[in-house]
C-alpha cells in the first residue's frame, strides 16, 4: 500500500514482503509440500546432508565417550589455560541461538513484519543451537557421571552448588532460555500444525499432528487467545535475549582476570550473540533457498538485505566494545590490563585477534554497499566470515588465560584432535536436528506470512482509498 | 498561544517561551552569584545540570537518526519534536564554558597534571645536574610515567603508608595525563559538539525542506545517508563525553560500560521529555488527532524499555564490580554507600527502576495521558538524580548535601534550553506534514 503526500507528491513504496503475489492457498501448498513428501520421495540432497551430519553427530558421541573414558587429558587444556575449546564452543552455540529469539520476540514487538518468513526456522535453529551448547558444560566437568551436581539437586550429603557461581547461573539461564524458546516456537507453530493435520492423508500423521495441534480449529476466539499468548511469550522472551548472554558473559567478567573483568561484557556479549546468530540464520537461509526453491518468494532478497543490515549494526556494536575495552585498558593505568590487551593484539595469539577483528569489524563494512548486500554469494561468504570471526572472538577471550599473573606458568594452548572433532561433531548434531526439522515440520510460519500479506487486510477487496489526515 | 490546525503552525507563540527565558535568566543570574559565593558547589551543580540537558539534547538526535535508519513509520508525527530538541545542542556548548573555566575545581586530574608536569621538568633538570647519581633510578620511574608498580613500592618503603597510597594515586592519575589534560579535554568537548551540530543541523535543514514543494526522492534518501554514519559518530562522541565529563571526576576509577550508561539515561530523558511536552500540547488542543493514543502507548513503551536498558547497564556495572571486589573499582559504590548517599542509592534503585518497572508495565498506564505524564516527569527527576548521584559524591564524600545551586543551575540551563526549544518549535510546522509515511503514522494501531 502506498500513500501519496499532499504537496510534494513524493511516493515511497513499501517493499513487498512476499514476491509473486501468492494467495493463501499457494502459501499453504508451497510450504506443506516440503514436508508432505512420502519418505521414498525425500530429495537426494537431504539424504546426503543427513547422512554426513548424522555421522558427524555420531562422531560427537564417540568423542564424548572417549573423553569420559580417558579423562579431560585428551583435550588440550592445561594450566594456565584450564578452559579451552569447551567454553569457546559453549559460548559460540549459545550465541548462535540468540538471533532466533531476537527475530521471533524482539522484532515482533518492533512490528517488523519481514520477520515472518524467517522466524520459524530461526527459532528452530535457536533450539538446535542451545542443545549443542548444553553439551559442553556437561562434558567439561571431567567426571561426567557427577554432572548432575551442577543442578541444585537435594542430596544425601546436603551439599549444594555455590549459588554465587556464574556457572550455576548458566544452568538456570540456559535452562530457562531453552524452555521459553521451545514454548514460544511450539505455540507459534500450532496453527500450522493444524494445517498439517487437516491435510494429512495417513492415519498416523492425522493422529500425531492432531495431538500436536491441541485441537486448533482456527476460530475467532482461538485466534484472540492465541495472539495474546503470542504477545506475552514475546514479552517474556525479550528479556531472555539479553539476560542469557549477559549471564554467559559473567562466566568471564566476574573473575579477576585481566581482559575478562570489564563492565561492558554483558551488552557486548549480547550484541556479539545476535551478530553471530544472524550470520548463522543468513547461512541457513541462503542454503535453504537453494535447496527449497519455493522459499525464494518468501525469503526475498530484501529480507536478506535487512538481515545484512542487522549484521552490520551488531558487528559495529561489537567493534565499539573492542575499541572501548582497548581504550579503557590503557585508561585504567593498570599494567595487567594494559598487558592483556597488547598481548592479545601483538602477543602469541595475534593471528586469532586479527582474524576476529577482520571478520567481525572490517569485512562486514562491505555491507555499506547496497549492491553487495543484495548479492547472494557475497552475503553467503560474509555470513561465513562472521561465523568464523565470532568463534574466534570467544577463543581470543578465553586465551587471555595463557599469560596469567605468574610468568613462569605462561604457556601456549594447543587443541588436540579430540577438541577439533568434538567441535566438528557439534556441527553434526546441530545440522542433524535442523535437517529433521526441515523435513517434518513447517519450515516457515505460514499463518504469520499470510497475516502480513496485503490481501490479509480486511479492506483489500474494496480498493481502500488512502485515508486523508483531514478526515482522521 | 494560538495554533493553526491546517498548517500545523503556531500563529501566536504564547508566553511559554518568555516564561522559560525569564526563568532561565533568573536561574543564570542566581547561579552566577553562586559562582562567587561557593565556587566549587557551583561547579558541581552546574556540571550536573549541564550533563542533564545535554543528555536530553543528544537523546533527540538519537531518536531522529534511529527513526530514519529503521524506516520507522509510527514516529513520523513525533519526529519534528525530537528534531527541535536536537537543534538545541549547539547552544548547549555555551554552557560548557563554565565547565572549562572551573575545570580545576571539578577535576582532580587538572591539579595533578599540572604538578606532574612541573615535577617532570624539575626532575629533568635534576637529572641533568646529577647525571650519574644512583639515587636517580627512583625518579626515573616517575619520568617514564610508570604507574605505581612494585618497584616504586619497594623503593619508597620508608614513606608512611597513607602518603604512599596518596602518592600511588597521584602517580596513577598522572599516568593518564596524555588523555586527561586541559587542552585535550577542551578540544574533545568541542569535537563532540561539532559532530552533534553537523548531524543535527543537516537533518533539521532537510526536514524543514520537506515541508515545502520540491522535496525529492534523493532528499528523502539523504535522511538515511546522514543518519547511518551519524549514529556511529554519535556512539563514540557520547561515550567519550561520558568518560570526560563524568567518569574523570574520579580519575582513578574506570568502567567500560560508563558511556552506555550515560547514553541510556539520556534515552530515558528524551522519551520522558517528549511525553511531557506532547501531553502539555494536547491539553491545549494541539496535535490531538495526529499524536494519537497509539503514539502515547508507543512512546510509553519506549520510555519503559529504555528505563530497563538503563537498569540493565547500571546493574551490569554494579554486579561485576561487586563480585570482583577490587578496591580500585568498588570505591565508586563505596562512596555512594556512606552517609545519606546510601539513602539516595536506594531511592535511585527503587525510583529509577523497581517502582516504574512495576507500574509502567501496565497498558492502561501507558494509555492514560495523566498517568503517563506523571511517570515521564518522575523519570526525568530520577534521571537528574542519577546524574547528581554520579557527580556530587566527589564534592560531598561524606553525605549528600543539597544546595540551592542545584536548583538555580537547573533553572538557568533548563530555562534557556526550553526557550530555544520553544522558539525553534514554533518557528516551523510542528509536524512533518509532507512526510510520505504520515498517513500510516496517524492510522497505525497497537494490537
Amino acid at each position: 500500500m502506498s500513500v501519496t503526500a499532499e504537496n510534494t507528491g513524493l511516493v515511497i513504496e513499501d517493499i513487498p514482503l512476499v514476491k509473486g503475489d501468492p494467495d493463501f492457498h499457494k502459501i499453504t501448498t508451497d510450504i506443506c509440500r516440503i514436508s508432505e513428501k512420502p519418505i521414498t520421495k525425500t530429495p537426494r540432497w537431504w539424504w546426503i546432508a543427513f547422512i554426513i551430519s548424522g555421522m558427524l553427530a555420531m562422531n560427537l558421541l564417540i568423542m564424548i565417550g572417549y573423553l569420559a573414558w580417558e579423562g579431560v587429558g585428551v583435550w588440550g587444556v592445561n594450566i594456565p589455560v584450564g578452559w579451552g575449546w569447551a567454553i569457546v564452543n559453549f559460548v559460540f552455540w549459545v550465541g548462535i541461538g540468540h538471533a532466533g529469539t531476537l527475530i521471533s520476540a524482539i522484532l515482533f514487538l518492533f512490528r517488523q513484519k519481514w520477520r515472518t518468513s524467517i522466524n520459524r526456522f530461526a527459532e528452530a535453529m535457536t533450539i538446535c543451537a542451545v542443545i549443542c551448547a548444553g553439551v559442553f558444560p556437561g562434558i567439561h566437568v571431567g567426571r561426567i557421571w557427577v554432572a548432575y551436581f551442577m543442578f541444585p539437586v537435594p542430596n544425601q550429603m546436603s551439599i549444594w552448588p555455590n549459588f554465587r557461581s556464574p556457572l550455576l547461573w548458566d544452568i538456570f539461564a540456559v535452562g530457562t532460555y531453552f524452555t521459553a524458546s521451545a514454548l514460544f516456537w511450539y505455540t507459534g507453530m500450532i496453527p500450522d500444525l493444524a494445517t498439517y493435520r487437516d491435510r494429512a492423508k495417513s492415519k498416523i500423521k492425522k493422529v500425531v499432528f492432531g495431538i500436536l495441534s491441541l485441537g486448533w480449529r482456527g476460530g475467532n476466539r482461538q485466534w484472540k487467545h492465541y495472539e495474546v499468548a503470542y504477545l506475552l511469550l514475546a514479552g517474556i522472551s525479550t528479556p531472555l535475549v539479553l539476560s542469557v548472554h549477559s549471564v554467559v558473559s559473567t562466566d568471564f567478567a566476574t573473575s579477576i582476570v585481566p581482559g575478562w573483568h570489564t563492565t561492558i561484557f554483558p551488552p557486548y556479549f549480547v550484541a556479539g550473540a545476535i551478530f553471530s546468530g544472524f550470520a548463522m540464520v543468513m547461512t541457513l537461509a541462503i542454503l535453504a533457498r537453494k535447496v527449497l526453491p519455493a522459499l525464494q518468494n518468501y525469503i526475498t532478497i530484501d529480507t536478506l538485505e535487512r538481515m545484512a543490515k542487522i549484521m552490520m549494526v551488531t558487528g559495529m556494536m561489537v567493534g565499539y566494545a573492542y575499541s572501548t575495552e582497548f581504550f579503557i585498558a590503557w585508561y585504567s593505568g593498570n599494567m595487567y590490563e594494559r598487558f592483556a590487551f597488547i598481548n592479545r593484539a601483538f602477543g602469541p595469539y595475534w593471528w586469532a585477534y586479527w582474524t576476529m577483528v577482520s571478520c567481525n569489524v572490517i569485512i562486514p563494512q562491505l555491507f555499506w554497499i547496497r549492491k553487495l548486500r543484495r548479492t547472494i554469494p557475497v552475503l553467503f561468504a560474509l555470513s561465513i566470515f562472521t561465523n568464523i570471526g565470532m568463534w574466534f572472538e570467544r577463543f581470543v577471550i578465553v586465551m587471555s588465560l595463557h599469560a596469567d599473573y605468574l610468568p613462569s606458568s605462561w604457556d601456549y594452548y594447543k587443541p588436540t584432535w579430540v577438541d577439533a572433532w568434538t567441535f566438528i561433531g557439534s556441527f553434526g548434531l546441530f545440522l542433524t536436528l535442523f535437517l529433521l526439522f526441515i523435513r517434518f515440520l513447517p519450515v516457515m510460519a505460514m499463518s504469520e506470512v499470510k497475516g502480513v500479506l496485503p490481501r490479509a487486510n480486511p479492506h483489500f477487496h474494496h480498493n481502500m482509498p488512502p485515508a486523508h489526515k483531514g478526515e482522521a | 498561544m494560538q495554533f493553526d490546525n491546517t498548517k500545523y503552525e503556531f500563529t501566536d507563540r504564547g508566553k511559554a517561551g518568555t516564561i522559560a527565558l525569564v526563568v532561565g535568566v533568573i536561574g543564570l543570574v542566581l547561579s552566577a552569584v553562586g559562582f562567587f559565593v561557593d565556587r566549587s558547589q557551583f561547579m558541581f551543580s552546574w556540571l550536573t545540570s549541564f550533563a542533564f540537558w545535554v543528555s536530553i539534547g543528544f537523546g533527540g538526535l538519537f531518536f531522529v537518526m534511529l527513526h530514519h535508519i529503521t524506516n520507522a513509520k509510527w514516529s513520523v508525527t513525533a519526529r519534528r519534536m525530537a528534531e527541535n530538541i536536537m537543534v538545541t545542542l549547539p547552544w548547549l556548548l555555551i554552557f560548557a564554558i563554565p565547565v572549562f573555566i572551573g575545570m580545576g575545581d571539578l577535576y582532580e586530574w587538572v591539579e595533578i597534571g599540572k604538578a606532574h608536569h612541573g615535577e617532570k621538568q624539575a626532575i629533568h633538570l635534576d637529572l641533568i645536574e646529577t647525571a650519574h647519581a644512583s639515587e636517580d633510578t627512583n625518579h626515573g620511574n616517575t619520568l617514564s610515567e610508570e604507574t605505581h608498580d612494585s618497584h616504586s613500592e619497594a623503593n619508597s618503603g620508608h614513606v608512611e603508608h597513607d602518603d604512599h597510597a596518596h602518592q600511588a594515586h597521584i602517580d596513577l592519575v598522572a599516568s593518564k595525563s596524555g588523555f586527561l589534560n586541559v587542552p585535550f579535554f577542551v578540544i574533545r568537548t568541542l569535537i563532540y559538539f561539532a559532530v552533534w551540530t553537523i548531524f543535527a543541523f543537516a537533518l533539521y535543514r532537510l526536514s524543514i525542506k520537506q515541508d515545502k514543494p520540491g522535496f525529492t526522492l534523493n532528499d528523502w534518501k539523504r535522511f538515511k545517508v546522514l543518519s547511518a554514519p551519524g549514529i556511529i559518530a554519535f556512539a563514540f562522541t557520547v561515550t567519550f563525553a561520558a568518560f570526560d565529563w563524568l567518569m574523570s571526576l574520579f580519575p582513578a576509577w574506570y568502567s567500560t560500560i560508563y558511556g552506555l550508561y550515560y547514553f541510556a539515561g539520556g534515552l530515558v530523558g528524551i522519551m520522558a521529555f517528549m511525553i511531557v511536552v506532547f501531553v502539555g500540547l494536547r491539553k491545549r488542543g494541539i496535535l490531538e488527532k495526529e499524536i494519537t493514543i497509539e503514539h502515547y502507548h508507543d512512546l510509553g513503551k519506549l520510555l519503559f524499555a529504555f528505563m530497563i536498558v538503563w537498569a540493565y547497564f547500571s546493574f551490569s556495572q554494579y554486579l561485576l564490580i561487586w563480585y570482583a571486589n577490587i578496591p580500585e573499582e568498588t570505591i565508586y559504590y563505596h562512596n555512594r554507600w556512606t552517609g545519606s548517599w546510601k539513602a539516595m542509592t536506594l531511592i535511585i534503585v527503587f525510583g529509577h527502576f523497581v517502582i516504574p518497572f512495576v507500574l509502567l508495565m501496565s497498558r492502561h498506564v501507558k494509555r492514560s495521558f495523566d498517568a503517563l505524564r506523571f511517570f515521564a516527569i518522575w523519570l526525568l527527576v530520577m534521571h537528574w538524580l542519577d546524574l547528581y548521584w554520579n557527580v556530587m559524591p566527589v564534592l560531598h564524600p561524606e553525605s549528600a548535601l543539597p544546595s540551592w545551586l542545584d536548583l538555580t543551575t537547573m533553572m538557568g540551563i533548563g530555562g534557556i534550553f526550553l526557550f530555544i526549544f520553544w522558539r525553534n518549535f514554533t518557528k516551523h510546522a510542528v509536524l512533518a506534514f509532507n512526510d510520505p509515511k504520515l498517513d500510516e503514522s496517524i492510522e497505525f494501531q497497537n494490537i
